[in-house]
């Protein structure tokens, strides 16, 4: 059984599935912003991502840059994460198969 | 090794520091930095700044957006400023909570708090910034003064080099005068704002130059190679910064002036208020046109560097160590004595008056009556501010009223008076401050706006530190003056019945009518104003089409001089006739004339004339009368008939008798029941050149449209060989083209002439009009400032109204009340505030309104559609601010409202 997922936490696990584990919160915004095309305040994404985490989809990480700046978190998918992306994706395919033409019709 | 990443600059992060919420700063502000970073590489770094700023403030509100109804107890030895910040990010979020109520209270305030600062912004760059030298309190100003008392007269330069001279008390004594210079840049000439100074200026006042050597003792010299120090505005912006600057040259009415010098970028020239853009030797006074006293008695000399008694230079002196400015001005007392002695016929009776440079601002006498203006006017708009506060005080005792539950909760779970106050205080400081930022960019806005002047006189008011204290002070004052009362009353709510429901009703019922008495004073005021506004409006609209006395339409003119390009004072009237000539014979054009002075041009020229035969008339000093000379094709030209006599004619020369045209007006008071015709004046004394009358002309207005008449001389310009200043064409083409044509028929026989005006007539009486419209357009503004304060606070009443009254409200609508009734309720309550406000300022304005009269034109003070008008503005602004609580009184959910209980 997998977690329900909102859709802006699809978002944000889809992305974090592009940019691969040790994303930063800035980088994952970013990727979001290009692929939806809407504009996303940091501060959601930060809250998103702590609540993926407490729902244990997704770990953080502390790291110390070495060139001065602050600490920050990255992320990776956690293999629950990556299940209930699976099962997402896979509903939504499922769900979607041959309604295509019937969308385009009524456009 | 890469280069580390771009972080925001470190005010920002501190700030961002402050408003996120402890737990999560750390990691937020990485973020946020690395989000800034790599903004910065694809958008301008100001707007990754915003950017920063904008998220961090929505990761503050947002990431503590939770229910909260008590705040967390403060930390063991937390830092007082963690808790500031602790309230402010909460207050912050209860603004957020209310976007309506914030925006209207922000509104306000930084309407209240713009108008303040703008106004102190022009105080300050005129009145308060100390003077741009170096040591100030040992410069001293050193005037002249006039047998006739007149204390604080300018100096001639033969004085100034007698005093510079002979002075023990002072260690160098420099001169300065406004200037006007025409500036010749790639064949385009154009007038330059700056100082003629003696060559020592700079050293005396103390401002060493940023580049360049500056002026030697040599330039004071006349026939010195012309020489300039220019303006860090004027390097930057007319030389592009160039580096080699020093040594180009600027071409000064055809002179070529090297450039031996750059001020410093904080000088602005010593005249307060006005930004110099050039400095130049006063040894080339006579090629520009300096500004100052000009009192001429007994002239000694040919030029103003010889004429002991051409008073145009102001006189900066810097005092030796040990000397007094009572021994400076005692010596140099003597020393004019002296002066006095040798040169009578120019110097009897003129003194010495030496005040210290720091305690002059404009000038002694100016200073006087500028001082207590600036004060009324700091006072005036600090009222308008008062009103605003007194508004949001309103808006936050409804505020408060709705809020007593809330307050009630927590103090019942022990937050104390004080860290409730506490809270509340810093919500409403928040407020003041973000009102005060939006009201010093409103100020910074207003104050840039360009003076609608017709010369290049460029305002030195800017944003300066003192008036960012200013601003900052002003926006915490008025946060404790609206926030204290409400807080106090907010954060003392009585336990029983704000749990139970029960708004705070008892003593409201006297604050409630101080309230309203406030809110009816402030429609009282806005209706004054708007009704002022009004008139004025109306009668710019009227002079449009008031009858200046001939035709306006069809008729242009130029000003302008040719001796400031370099022609001799013959030629330069020759000129004049030339272009006339030529213009006559251009497509289009049916007439040309010369004029000294124009009909409501500001150039006033009066003289001195006696009737001959009539000292009754004349008194002992003659008649001060209104004097213009113009040519013999003026009269047709204008369309100013000629009533009786004749026109000026080709007979009338320099060697042929002085012959004039008085106006109407002026033969029907002297010479009532006869013909003036034939009559003589004398021209400055009763022995002066005989003048004959050999016409009547048409009265018409001479300075301002709409002015009684007053007698009008002209003068035979075709009897002179030198002069001219004005030229004025007539034709059939539209009065755009015809502007155009005098400036090409112009430049066609000289490319270097330059224009001091040049427009269609129809466009200078539109200048005259200026007080009126500038009238029109500030009595404008406050009216809308001020119908907006009244707005807001008939608001914050009603609202509090509707809130105290909820529960009654409920039981009515419970008993079958229905929402029209409910709404009738609340606007009858507005309307009867609005109709006492407005009635009683009809009869204000009423009473007031002669006070006006002089300036309106063609509109009667008591215009009853100005009145009508304002009236149905008053009625519409109140109506909308009534309409919104009146409805949410309406919309109350009955239930809910008696559940309250």
């Amino acid at each position: 059984m997998s977690a329900y997922l909102g859709e802006f936490e699809q978002l944000l696990l889809l992305a974090l599935l592009r940019l691969g584990p040790g994303a930063g919160t800035a980088a994952i915004r970013d990727a979001v912003e290009a692929g939806s095309g809407r504009k996303v305040w940091l501060g959601a994404v930060f809250t998103t991502l702590e609540r993926l985490e407490a729902k244990g989809l997704v770990r953080s990480s502390l790291i110390e840059p070495s060139g001065g700046g602050r600490r920050r978190k990255i992320y990776a998918l956690d293999p629950a994460g990556e299940a209930a992306l699976a099962h997402a994706y896979d509903t939504w395919t499922r769900m979607t198969r041959g309604l295509k033409p019937k969308l385009d019709s009524l456009g | 090794m890469t280069p580390a990443p771009r972080r925001p600059p470190a005010p920002l992060r501190r700030l961002a520091s402050a408003l996120l919420p402890r737990d999560d700063r750390e990691l937020l502000l990485g973020d946020l930095e690395d989000a800034y970073a790599a903004r910065c590489a694809r958008a301008p770094r100001a707007v990754a700044a915003a950017i920063f700023i904008a998220e961090a403030a929505h990761a503050a509100i947002g990431r503590r957006r939770r229910p909260v109804t008590v705040l967390p107890p403060p930390h063991k030895g937390a830092h007082m400023f963690d808790s500031l910040a602790r309230d402010l990010r909460y207050g912050a979020r209860g603004l957020a909570r209310n976007p309506g109520f914030t925006a209207v209270a922000l509104l306000s305030l930084a309407l209240g708090i713009g108008f303040n600062t703008a106004v102190f912004t022009v105080v300050n760059g005129i009145l308060l910034r100390p003077l741009p030298v170096a040591d100030p309190d040992r410069l001293v100003t050193i005037y002249t003064s006039e047998k006739d008392g007149y204390r604080y007269a300018t100096a001639s330069l033969p004085d100034y080099h007698d005093l510079r001279e002979r002075t023990t008390t002072l260690g160098g004594l420099s001169g300065h005068s406004l200037m006007f210079a025409s500036l010749e840049r790639d064949g385009v000439a154009s007038l330059a704002l700056g100082e003629l100074v003696t060559a020592n200026y700079f050293d005396v006042i103390g401002v060493p130059l940023a580049r360049g050597a500056g002026f030697t003792p040599a330039d004071d010299r006349a026939g010195a190679p012309p020489a300039m120090i220019i303006s860090d505005a004027f390097w930057k912006r007319e030389l592009g910064s160039a580096p080699d600057a020093i040594g180009r040259t600027v071409r000064i009415r055809g002179k070529a002036c090297t450039i031996v010098g750059i001020a410093p970028p904080t000088f602005h020239g010593l005249m307060p208020g006005m930004i110099a853009d050039l400095w130049l030797p006063a040894s080339m006074a006579e090629d520009v046109e300096p500004v100052g006293y000009n009192a001429s008695t007994g002239t000694t000399g040919t030029t103003r560097f010889d004429r002991r008694g051409q008073r145009w230079m102001f006189l900066k002196g810097r005092l030796q160590p040990g000397a007094t400015v009572e021994q400076a001005g005692a010596e140099l007392s003597s020393i004019m004595a002296a002066l006095a002695a040798d040169f009578p016929g120019t110097n009897e009776g003129v003194g010495i008056t030496v005040l210290r440079a720091d305690q002059v601002r404009l000038h002694p006498e100016l200073d006087g009556m500028l001082t207590p203006l600036a004060a009324l006017l700091v006072a005036a708009v600090g009222l308008v501010l008062l009103v605003a506060c007194a508004n949001i005080a309103n808006m936050l005792l409804a505020r408060g009223a709705a809020r007593s539950r809330e307050m009630a909760v927590r103090a019942a779970i022990g937050a104390g008076r004080g860290r409730l106050a506490r809270q509340l205080l810093a919500e409403n400081l928040l407020l003041a401050l973000g009102g005060g930022a939006l009201g010093t960019l409103l100020a910074a806005w207003a104050v840039s706006l360009p003076l609608p002047l017709p010369l290049p006189l460029a305002l030195d008011v800017a944003i300066d530190a003192r008036v960012l204290l200013f601003a900052f002070a002003v926006s915490l004052t008025t946060g404790l003056v609206f926030g204290l009362v409400p807080a106090l009353q907010a954060s003392r709510p009585s336990l029983v019945p704000a749990l139970k429901g029960d708004a705070p009703g008892g003593r409201a019922s006297r604050r409630l009518s101080l309230r309203s008495l406030l809110v009816v004073t402030q429609v009282a005021v806005s209706t004054v104003l708007v009704v002022s506004a009004a008139l004025l409006v109306r009668s710019v609209a009227a002079a449009r089409v008031i009858d200046v006395g001939f035709e306006q339409r069809g008729l242009a003119y130029a000003t302008f001089a040719p001796t400031m390009i370099g022609y001799e004072d013959e030629a330069g009237l020759r000129f004049f006739r030339e272009a006339a000539d030529r213009l006559r014979a251009a497509p289009g054009i049916t007439d040309a004339a010369l004029a000294e002075r124009l009909p409501f041009s500001i150039n006033y020229q009066f003289s001195e004339f006696f009737i001959e035969g009539r000292p009754d008339l004349s008194g002992k000093h003659g008649l001060s009368l209104d004097v213009t000379r113009v040519d013999r094709h003026y009269f047709d030209t204008m369309g100013i008939r000629l009533i009786e006599g004749r026109n000026f004619s080709e007979r009338d020369t320099p060697d042929s008798p002085l012959v004039a045209v008085i106006n109407e007006t002026m033969a029907r008071r002297y010479f009532p029941g006869e013909s003036a015709v034939g009559k003589r004046l004398r021209a400055r004394t009763p022995s002066g050149p005989v003048v004959d009358i050999i016409g009547v002309s048409a009265a018409h207005p001479v300075r301002s449209v709409g002015e009684p008449p007053r007698p009008f001389i002209h003068l035979s310009l075709d009897q002179r060989r030198t002069g001219g200043n004005s030229l004025v064409i007539r034709g059939s083409l539209p009065d755009d083209q015809l502007a155009t044509t005098l400036r090409r028929e112009i430049l066609a026989l000289d490319p270097r002439m330059f224009f001091l005006e040049l427009q269609p007539y129809a466009a200078q009486i539109e200048t005259t009009l200026f007080p009126v419209r500038a009238g029109a357009m500030l009595l404008g503004m406050v009216g809308a400032l001020a119908l907006g304060l009244a707005a807001i606070g008939l608001y914050g009443v009603l609202a509090f109204n509707v809130s105290r009254r909820t529960r009654e409200i409920g039981i009515r609508m419970a008993l079958g009340a229905r929402p029209e009734s409910v709404l009738g309720l609340i606007l009858r309550d507005a309307l009867t505030l609005v109709a006492a406000g407005i009635v009683a300022g009809l009869a204000a304005a009423w009473t007031t309104s002669g006070a006006l009269g002089s300036v309106l034109v063609g509109v009667a003070p008591r215009d009853p559609l100005a009145y009508g008008l304002a009236v149905v503005v008053l009625l519409g602004v109140a109506t909308i601010a009534a309409l919104i609580p009146a409805r949410r009184a309406a919309r109350l959910d009955p239930l809910a409202a008696l559940r309250h209980a």
